[in-house]
């Protein structure tokens, strides 16, 4: 049993006839110290995946089905009523560390706040563990950071305070939603240091969502495509890239101007990721695929493809794609 | 590619600062010197407060320039007459970041295309309707989107119609600035494609503003490096990419995540934050970050200086790190 383990998962927006399902049956499964990336267009369904395990959805809209245990507890009963977020050990980081944070309050209160909510803790003991846990995702002079408000620091930084933040709450599993987008190259390169060096040593799980292959090769162990709403492929990452079995994950790396030669043309995938309650009862990809047959047209299992890989194409098998040697 | 010629475009110690407070100023850009050739594509790398965007945006005169001269066929654009002054205006249009905020949403597509004829008063009225619908026709933005109005189209289609709007006007240099950072993988390909095909079609002039290498290093025949306000390196595509010698350029480019990230060599992390441009380090300005700093890196600033035929950079230590000017071919 993995650390996360994630069973059909279903989203739906809205009521009655307007409803429309943006996750279909999603299964998911992720151990500890592991790190899964993410990976799809805008629209895909990698946000409302974490969103939905995080409980971030609005449950006066939101309609979440199938089943989800960490750590052996599950994140909702059949009910649909969700254990109290205090008590998961579950955190997130997004993308925007500036609209994460509370623009009017210090990073040391925030950081505090946390720890006596969380973990119950006193004043002294929680502004010490914050010191602890500035340090350890690589701030310097902790004491001075502590009372400086957000606007103060860089994208960096805050993306740093807000993965303490995140380990204040002792996760075992933490779900990083593009948590490097909005930071430059090189600050990119320390934060997946970061994040790679904390799932190692301290034995948490991390979902990576992410759009940038690259950075999945570069942080990644497994990962997972998505598609209108549901896992296209998976696997370990090295594999996958190596060797991609479905179109669109073949699609996505050879889109990246690195693959192709200086002043080529790039390949692009053509058409766009169909809106979320599009009827479609063959392959989803289908309309958008340049290796569709007439197969295509019924629907399509995630079948098992070598070695811990599944892919959702019936084609698989037949079509050799280039990948790149990781 | 032209070479001989006056070059189209050209910065001279061009700097942009901003006042902030009381006898305090803020310096984005410091004595940048460029050359702009005709026909060639033009990368400005960097990461956020290097001081890129603001070079582009005091070309086209939407930031001020403080000291220097921007030379448009080697004429001051500042003294330029009327004419020459809407000519030049026509000549260079620049495509922004953020398609959706760069389109009026009270203004359809077709008006928003059109806008730029209607306030420069080019062309006849009759005209314009046809130019704008021909260049949503070479954007590849069909006549059904012409009377939508922009929250109807999607992220790839706005950014089309942004590029439609800065070609109506016969534009000889195309200022792209993070043009496709806000798009996904599949859509930066399409963009990246279109604007190599208008970039014949149009026989433009291009310079690419982007925070990422592989964008550039894809699209352009020359690039600039920019640190704190000041170019640190400025080579040939390739001549930059394999032998880089700024130690900055070469933490920027081993910073890239690769898809395959063995064809690397040693990654190089770089410590800290690009500093305040309001309180830039003495010395070079790369040596609180920079991996090969000694005491002289903290007392003297290096000057951009050619080290090979058409490849410069700015570092004291250039000779030490990559033998004198003797360049060696790694296999």
């Amino acid at each position: 049993m993995s650390l996360l383990e994630v069973k059909s998962l279903e989203v739906r927006f809205g009521h009655g006839e307007k409803q429309v399902q943006a996750l279909y049956g999603v299964d998911l499964s992720i151990d500890a110290g592991e790190i899964v990336g993410l990976v799809g267009e805008s629209g895909s369904g990698k946000t409302v995946t974490s969103l939905a395990l995080m409980g971030l959805l609005d449950p006066k809209s939101a309609e979440v089905g199938g089943t989800a245990v960490l750590d052996g507890a599950p994140l909702w009963d059949e009910r649909g009523r969700r254990r109290p977020r205090s008590k998961v050990p579950m955190a997130m980081v997004f993308q925007e560390p500036m609209t994460a944070l509370d623009p009017v309050f210090t990073v040391g209160s925030q950081l505090v706040e946390t720890l006596r909510v969380r973990r119950a803790m006193g004043r002294r003991q929680a502004r010490a563990e914050a010191l602890e846990l500035l340090e350890a995702v690589g701030i310097s002079d902790p004491t001075a950071r502590m009372r400086a408000h957000p606007h103060e620091l860089s994208g960096g930084m805050r993306q740093r305070v807000m993965i303490a933040i995140a380990l204040a709450c002792e996760p075992k599993l933490l779900i990083a939603d593009e948590p490097t987008t909005a930071v430059d190259v090189t600050i990119q390169a320390q934060l997946l240091d970061l994040i790679r060096g904390l799932a190692r040593e301290r034995g948490m799980a991390v979902l990576f969502v992410t759009h940038d292959l690259g950075v999945v090769a570069e942080t990644c162990d497994r990962m997972i495509t998505m598609y209108a709403g549901r896992v296209v492929e998976r696997g370990p990452v090295v594999e996958v890239l190596a060797e991609p079995a479905h179109p669109y994950t073949a699609g996505l790396l050879s889109a990246l101007p690195a693959a192709a030669e200086r002043h080529a043309r790039l390949a692009t995938i053509p058409g766009r990721v169909p809106p979320p309650g599009t009827e479609i009862t063959g392959c989803v990809f289908a309309p958008r695929c340049s290796h569709r047959r007439d197969v295509c047209d019924q629907p399509q299992e995630l079948l098992p493809h070598g070695d811990g890989r599944e892919v959702r194409c019936i084609r698989a098998s037949e079509i050799q794609f280039e990948g790149v040697q990781v | 590619m032209t070479t001989s010629k006056e070059p189209l475009l050209s910065l001279d110690r061009l700097s942009v600062r901003y006042p902030v407070g009381r006898r305090k100023t803020l310096t984005a850009v410091d004595g940048v010197s460029l050359s702009v050739r005709e026909g060639e594509t033009l990368g400005l790398i960097g990461e956020s407060g290097s001081g890129k965007s603001t070079v582009a945006r005091a070309i086209v005169g939407l930031a001020p320039v403080s000291g220097g001269t921007v030379r448009w066929e080697g004429k001051d654009v500042s003294s330029l007459g009327r004419r020459e002054r809407r000519d030049f205006v026509e000549s260079v249009q620049m495509i922004f970041q953020d398609p959706h905020s760069a389109l009026d949403p009270r203004r359809t597509i077709l008006q928003s295309v059109r806008e730029p004829m209607d306030t420069m008063g080019r062309r006849k009225k009759s005209e314009r309707r046809d130019v704008a619908v021909k260049a949503l026709e070479d954007v590849g933005l069909s006549a059904q989107m012409l009377d939508r109005y922009p929250h109807q189209l999607s992220g790839g289609q706005k950014q089309r119609a942004n590029i439609a709007r800065a070609l109506v006007t016969d534009p000889r240099v195309l200022i792209c600035d993070e043009s496709v950072a806000a798009l996904d993988v599949a859509l930066q390909a399409e963009i990246l494609n279109l604007l190599q095909d208008l970039k014949d079609e149009y026989e433009l002039t291009v310079i690419f503003i982007s925070h990422d290498l592989s964008v550039v290093s894809h699209l352009a025949d020359r690039i600039s490096v920019m640190y704190l306000g000041r170019i640190v390196e400025l080579g040939g595509t390739e001549d930059l990419m394999d032998h880089t010698l700024h130690p900055y350029s070469e933490a920027l480019l081993s910073a890239q995540p690769l898809v395959d990230p063995a064809s690397r060599g040693e990654r190089i992390i770089l410590r800290g934050d690009i500093p305040s441009p309001l309180s830039p380090p003495p010395g070079c300005r790369f040596n609180t970050r920079c991996p090969h700093a000694v005491a002289s890196c903290r007392e003297s600033d290096p000057q951009l200086l050619t080290i090979t035929p058409g490849h410069s950079a700015a570092c004291l230590r250039i000779d030490e790190l990559h033998g004198l000017g003797v360049r060696e071919v790694p296999t």
